[in-house]
């Protein structure tokens, strides 16, 4: 029932934005009461972090030797399009946040924990006690990516940032935050 | 600047500064005409006599975004090296940029998501300005290529900051925007993001 319930609410989110959406409607979609959904998810913006949580991913071990920029770049562009299997959940969260909505702070959380568990293990041996400040770097850095695209077109913007191109552009970015080759 | 004291200047100002505060506090969507003229002491009609919609107030506030007043570092020439300073100079005028523009800012960005396109236009051009402006800075101090790349991350560092601060603070963003100690942070972390270091003319990396 919670899948179902997330799906639909993915559904409706995305099609009618989150404010228009009511917590009776993705009820309705399941074939429950209201009050089922609130058994699952206390409130709407539960339902939306939940939606944005994804599936965690593995914290990747760098390989013995010495620090490999071009993995770890790999890696960073992993977890950032990651978050672009859901355009249209990041731009309602964008939304949100824009007007006044505290989630998007609990979701930014979120990113810098994804940023820290899978890209950490591999920037902690060479960037030590700067790794923090380097990890952070790298979320705001990806995050003008993504929003910068995001607002210059909100309809079709993972795609723009899916091209060779794009892609390619925002990998040098992220490799200048990343020690050189042969850092110790 | 005018001096005029024609009162109707002063209450079209005065009515643009309650539209200000009302997109900013209750979104544009949401703030109405009616609560707008209120905020001035004014009734709908009286309102309505300088601005014929709430459209006509947002069109005529974004047409007001200030100057960019990056003037002064342009005109220090192409000798001069980038240097920690210069890049922690640039920061420092963009970022003063955006606290003065931090509420239309925030207005363009939001309107923009719903795509807006008076809002997408005016960021687009606004940020080709200050865009255009940092790779001077970098154009005159590194080949072409290393400059384009320069620009291109200290841009995306930029946006990403400016739109994070206001995502995450909300109406604080302009009290932490200007706030010393995340100065200093920023100049940290704009350092790791643009190492320019590495495109010098006869830099030895490694070790």
């Amino acid at each position: 029932m919670r899948e179902r319930i997330l799906a639909a609410a993915e559904e409706l989110f995305s099609a009618r934005g989150f404010a228009a959406t009511s917590v009776r409607e993705i009820g309705r979609c399941c074939g429950v009461t209201d009050a089922a959904v609130f058994y699952y998810f206390p409130t709407k913006q539960d339902i939306l972090s939940a939606l944005l949580k994804g599936p965690e991913m593995e914290p990747f071990q760098p390989a013995p030797g010495p620090f490999d920029p071009a993995a770890t770049a790999d890696m960073v562009l992993e977890v950032f399009y990651r978050w672009l299997e859901q355009p249209a959940l990041h731009r309602i969260l964008a939304i949100q946040a824009f007007d006044g909505d505290s989630t998007a702070q609990g979701f930014t959380a979120q990113m810098i924990e994804s940023f820290m568990s899978v890209v950490g293990p591999m920037l902690r041996p060479v960037c030590r006690e700067r790794t923090q400040e380097v990890l952070y770097t790298l979320l705001i850095s990806t995050s003008g990516a993504m929003y910068g695209a995001m607002l210059r077109d909100p309809a079709g913007y993972a795609e723009a940032l899916r091209a060779p191109g794009a892609r390619a552009r925002l990998r040098e970015i992220v490799l200048l935050a990343l020690p050189v080759e042969g850092a110790r | 600047m005018s001096h005029r004291t024609d009162a109707g200047d002063g209450r079209r100002a005065k009515i643009l500064t309650a539209a200000l505060d009302a997109f900013a506090e209750r979104g544009y969507a949401r703030a109405t005409v009616r609560d707008i003229a209120a905020r001035c002491g004014l009734t709908d009609a009286a309102l309505y006599y300088y601005f014929p919609s709430k459209r006509a107030l947002f069109e005529t506030l974004v047409a007001g975004v200030h100057e960019y007043p990056g003037g002064s570092a342009a005109e220090e020439g192409p000798t001069r090296h980038m240097s920690q300073e210069a890049l922690e100079g640039l920061t420092d005028l963009v970022l003063d940029w955006f606290v003065a523009d931090e509420r239309i800012l925030r207005l363009l960005r939001r309107l923009s998501l719903e795509g807006d396109r008076l809002a997408r236009d005016v960021r687009a051009q606004r940020r080709s300005t200050w865009r255009g402006f940092l790779r001077a800075q970098f154009d005159s101090r590194f080949r072409e290529e290393d400059a384009v790349l320069l620009t291109d991350a200290l841009v995306t560092f930029l946006s990403g900051l400016t739109i994070l601060v206001q995502t995450i603070h909300g109406p604080n963003a302009r009290s932490v925007a200007v706030d010393p100690a995340y100065r200093e942070r920023v100049h940290r972390y704009v350092s790791i993001a643009v190492p320019f270091e590495r495109f010098l003319p006869g830099m030895v990396l490694g070790a």
